[in-house]
This record gives structure tokens, C-alpha cells and sequence, in this order.
């Protein structure tokens, strides 16, 4: 798609608004590339590479040397997307794991409290109903994100 | 082009509305997948022929689950734990969540997940003194990332295998592994489980290995 870095650029910048972490996360994946063999790169990338050397005079790529490949602009914002149901199938089946858990041991309060060990710094989740939310949050976010996922054609 | 610029940026952005409410924060967020890694280890205890009680005081079963925020003493606080017991074998073992376990090198390490023998525990409530690697049957490194761990957790991993053993250590994250982390990892005993879901055929291969874990220690026993 044309324009999909910019697109993507805009998109990870509103990710940011909401979880610095996980746009950190997804910024840290793409400003990685990715690794493959010297020998794995494309064609007309590993003939860009080896002609700019030969004219350096620092030799050729070779076969056990790791290149990088910096990710497309469809690559990043299919890893954006990617990390959206990523997330939000790990907080519907986080939660519904742990729902399980209190109800296979027939726990009364079907609650998971996080806490220090002199109680300050406090999270309490209602299993039932966090977990109502995030399947209902998940099947919403698949639905939206289904017709990127086809625009950007190619998932990694 | 079947969407336009402005309709897929409106998708994304109206996703991150409706993930926005349910999201209770990274920190929170972790804490619960560390949990969910945490029923992950119970159920390869009982594959492994274990039954198991959860409870807040080692006798009488939790009214609720509480655990840790932050990692801790295994003999501080009333955290939910797993003792299991084995029809076969006097062993019994329990499952801690977010405790420290001294490494190689003397110093306390933290556990997302730590299988240990209960003797090890009880020694750890009573003297209140770390539990020791050699006392470590299996450990967990939970990470919830949505895109793949970089290097430096991979590294971190390395170092942290080496102070607890590095076959008893797994990590764990949701994300698909980047290339470069699987290459690091991929020729260690530590084993890595990427897109580690709950129910996933992810957490089926660690739930296995986990057993197979727990078995060998009983073998030992």
C-alpha cells in the first residue's frame, strides 16, 4: 500500500497516547528489521549491498554473514495490528484462565487480588466481568482490524 | 484500494478505543498473564499425576486468589499458592508466584513462576532464607509483550538461566519471537515459548514440558 509507512508513523504515535509500553514495543520490533542470512537477502537488495562493497573494495556478503532487512511499511503496520489482537487475546484468556482457576476449586470469590505484602499498591479484578469486557473487547477489535489486515495484504 | 487512508487509520484508532477501558495498565496486564503462566504449571503438576491444593496457608484451600505485585520472600505475606501432592511418591512440591530463588552466584533472583520442592519451601518459611536453585524443579520468565522481546531480553534471560540452571528455566511471552531472539536462543537447554497464550498449542508444549519436568524430579525423588 502506498503510504503505509506514514500511515503507520501516525498510528504508532496514537498507540503511544494510550500504552507507552506497548508502542515501545512494537517501535523496538521494527527498529530491529529483521535478521536473515547474507544469502537470504533479496535479489536486487543483495546486489545493491555487494555493489556498493566491490566499489568500497571491502568484499562481498558472505554466506554465513547476518544482514538486516529494515521492515516495509506494510510489515510495520501489519506488526501493529498483529500486537493490537495480540493484546487483546492475552487479556481475554489471561483472564479467562484464571476465572477457571477459582472455579475448578470452587473458590467463593471468583477474584484475583494483586497486592504488597502490607497491602498498599493494590489491584483487585472481578474475574466474570473483566473477562465479559475483554471478550467483548476482543471480538470488536477483530472485526475492526480484519479489513486491515486484508488491505495490508501480507502478515508476518 | 479497498480502504481508504482515513478508514484504516479510523479502524486501528477505534480499536485502541475499545481496548482502551478493559486495559488495566502493562503492570497489570503482566501481573495477569504471570498468573495465567502460574495455572499453566498447576495443570502440568497434575498431568503429571499430581492433585493439588491451592491455598494461603499450605492447610486450608484460598477464599480468593492473591498474589504478589511485586517480587518477594517466599515466607513474607498470605499469597495464594499450589501445594501438590503425588499418589505415588512422598515428594511434594509447590507453585509460587513472583518469588525470589538464590542463583549460582549467592544472589536472590526473582521467579514469574517457581515449581519448587516443598522440604526447600517449608526450610524457606522456617528460616526464613530464599529457596535455593538446587531446590528449583522448573521456573517461569513471563514477558508480556505483544511484539516480540528484543535482544536484551533474551540476553537478561541468558544471564538469569545461568544463576538458576539453565534447563529448569523457560520464558514465555504472547508475541511471535523476532528472528533475532530465536537465533540467540535457539541453541540453549533453556527452552523459549513464543505465542504463549493460555489454551494456545503453545501452552500445551509447556504444560509438557513442565510435566516432563516434574516427573524426572519425582524419578529422582
Amino acid at each position: 500500500m502506498q503510504e503505509s509507512a506514514e500511515i503507520y508513523e501516525e498510528l504508532i504515535r496514537r498507540v503511544g497516547e494510550r500504552s507507552d509500553s506497548l508502542a515501545a514495543q512494537i517501535r523496538e520490533e521494527v527498529a530491529r528489521g529483521r535478521l536473515v542470512p547474507g544469502s537470504k537477502l533479496p535479489e536486487g537488495e543483495r546486489e545493491e549491498r555487494q555493489s556498493r562493497l566491490a566499489e568500497a573494495k571491502l568484499g562481498r556478503i558472505g554466506k554465513d554473514e547476518m544482514a538486516v532487512l529494515p521492515y516495509t511499511g506494510d510489515e510495520r503496520l501489519a506488526l501493529l495490528c498483529q500486537a493490537l489482537l495480540t493484546l487483546a487475546q492475552t487479556m481475554t484468556e489471561s483472564r479467562r484462565t484464571l476465572l477457571e482457576l477459582t472455579t475448578d476449586n470452587d473458590l467463593p470469590h471468583p477474584r484475583v487480588l494483586f497486592t504488597e505484602p502490607d497491602e498498599t499498591d493494590s489491584i483487585e479484578f472481578d474475574l466474570p466481568v473483566e473477562l465479559s469486557n475483554a471478550e467483548r473487547a476482543l471480538g470488536q477489535v477483530t472485526n475492526l482490524l480484519r479489513p486491515v489486515q486484508e488491505e495490508v495484504g501480507r502478515w508476518l | 484500494m479497498a480502504m481508504s487512508r482515513r478508514e484504516l487509520i479510523d479502524a486501528v484508532e477505534n480499536a485502541l478505543g475499545v481496548l482502551t477501558p478493559v486495559y488495566r495498565g502493562a503492570a497489570a496486564e503482566s501481573d495477569l498473564y504471570e498468573a495465567a503462566l502460574f495455572t499453566i504449571a498447576v495443570e502440568a503438576a497434575v498431568a503429571a499425576g499430581g492433585s493439588y491444593l491451592i491455598t494461603d496457608d499450605g492447610r486450608t484451600r484460598s477464599s480468593r486468589l492473591t498474589f504478589r505485585r511485586s517480587p518477594g520472600n517466599l515466607w513474607l505475606g498470605n499469597f495464594t499458592y499450589i501445594v501438590v501432592t503425588f499418589p505415588d511418591s512422598p515428594r511434594r512440591l509447590e507453585i509460587h508466584l513472583g518469588v525470589y530463588v538464590v542463583g549460582g552466584s549467592r544472589v536472590p533472583h526473582e521467579c514469574d513462576v517457581a515449581v519448587i520442592d516443598q522440604e526447600e519451601a517449608e526450610r524457606s518459611r522456617q528460616g526464613l532464607v530464599h529457596p535455593r536453585r538446587a531446590k528449583l524443579v522448573a521456573s517461569i520468565e513471563a514477558k508480556n509483550y505483544a511484539a516480540s522481546p528484543g535482544i536484551g531480553v533474551g540476553r537478561a534471560f541468558i544471564g538469569l538461566s545461568a544463576e538458576l540452571g539453565q534447563a529448569k528455566c523457560t520464558l514465555a511471552f504472547p508475541a511471535r519471537r523476532s528472528s533475532n531472539l530465536a537465533a540467540l536462543l535457539a541453541a540453549r537447554p533453556s527452552e523459549c515459548f513464543d505465542e504463549l497464550l493460555p489454551r494456545s498449542p503453545a501452552a500445551q508444549r509447556l504444560r509438557s514440558h513442565l510435566d516432563q519436568k516434574i516427573r524426572n524430579w519425582i524419578a529422582r525423588g
